[in-house]
């Protein structure tokens, strides 16, 4: 195989992952985007040193490491930086507060039964 | 895909406790505040997905005082978007031995709706089931029940009031608990103790429970389903970790206040 052929397919290969990481980044995966992104720069590091013996400059080597790059630092800043809380859900509230207004009468209910048992 | 965080949290830890004594509460009281943080396993990883919180309060009738026993889980503000948790669990229960009288579930997940409620009915053993799947009508029925029955919740409580210094490592204890209003036996096996990291506690001596239901479909396997509770006279759930058809989920405890002891 040739070697040019070699590195495009290597470069396919980490644009790929990098872009599968580069989505995932901003979903709240946590850590688990940035797997993809490492695969593809592991990917872009074959393709360079195997392109750097051409000697040719090659756009998709260098776009495949900026979407791995920018994948790994966009999953790690939101790791870092955005912190993990419930949001405020008024309706939610209300309902739980309707659900104990709303038990006390099947409790009394429960209840009496109880009290005859008791007697 | 259904997570149920809660519900498999709950349910891992239980239902046929054929406790031969008379649980007798020294564990909790009003005030106690209890808060997880919820975790899936993907990819290798532990992903916080929800909060749950876990709160004790007191409630008057016109006859007795009563806790409410209150379970609400959320997932993060982050999932909202893909899939949107709000459940709530709650249980009433006599202050002393922790015996239910009203049990409420109320799950929104993802879009997915259910209701239920059981009314205990103590003289006759029968509880009252309400159900009501996403839109469709109420159904309504009676269950029969044995005498030390429990729900998801109180049956989270009512562990904590056992004597485990007494156990032996390998000593089973069966929980009777109505689940999806049946009565369901899951087996408790007291594993020992051991030593975990606690939020907010460090290093703390727990108790190690496993739990094992019957019926394989809500969670997988011997042995695979544990909890530790903290080895004091509060015995909190600490940490659970659970297998469950869809894979991992874990529970740990980031904070806890009003404790009893």
């Amino acid at each position: 195989m040739k070697t040019k052929t070699v590195v495009i397919l290597l470069s396919i290969l980490s644009l790929f992952f990098g872009i599968i990481g580069f989505i995932l980044s901003f979903l709240p995966l946590g850590l688990i985007s940035i797997l993809p992104a490492i695969l593809g720069l592991v990917f872009w590091l074959i393709a360079f040193l195997v392109n750097n013996k051409t000697g040719e400059k090659r756009s998709i080597v260098t776009t495949a490491l900026i979407i791995s790059v920018l994948a790994i630092l966009i999953s790690t800043f939101s790791e870092i930086f955005i912190k993990d809380k419930v949001a405020e859900d008024q309706k939610f509230e209300e309902k739980i507060e309707q659900s104990q207004e709303e038990a006390i009468d099947d409790l009394e209910e429960a209840l009496e039964d109880l009290e005859e048992i008791e007697e | 895909m259904k997570i149920h965080i809660l519900y498999f949290a709950i349910l891992f830890v239980f239902s046929n406790f054929s406790v031969a004594q008379e649980i007798n509460n020294t564990s909790f009281a009003g005030g106690e505040k209890l808060t997880y943080i919820a975790s899936f396993y993907m990819s290798s990883l532990w992903t916080d997905l929800a909060e749950i919180n876990m709160e004790v309060s007191d409630i008057t009738t016109k006859t007795q005082e009563l806790y409410r026993l209150k379970c609400v889980a959320s997932t993060y503000q982050a999932w909202d978007s893909y899939f949107k948790i709000r459940d709530l669990y709650e249980s009433y229960v006599d202050k002393k031995t922790v015996k239910p009288y009203l049990f409420k579930r109320s799950v929104d997940e993802g879009g997915y709706i259910l209701n239920i409620k059981y009314v205990y009915k103590w003289k006759s053993q029968m509880v009252n089931a309400t159900i009501q799947k996403r839109t469709n009508p109420e159904k309504v029925q009676e269950v029969k029940i044995l005498p030390n029955t429990y729900d998801l919740v109180s049956v989270l409580y009512m562990i904590r009031n056992i004597d485990y210094s007494a156990k032996k490592p390998g000593d089973l204890m069966r929980i009777n608990v109505l689940i999806d209003a049946k009565v369901e036996v899951v087996t408790v096996k007291y594993r020992g103790t051991e030593t975990i990291n606690v939020a907010g506690m460090g290093n703390k001596l727990c108790y190690k429970l496993s739990v094992a239901l019957k019926d394989d479909s809500i969670l997988k396997g011997k042995d695979l389903n544990n909890i530790w509770l903290t080895a004091d006279k509060n015995k909190i759930p600490a940490l659970i970790k659970a297998e469950i058809p869809v894979g991992s989920v874990q529970i740990r405890l980031s904070n806890s206040s009003g404790l009893r002891n």
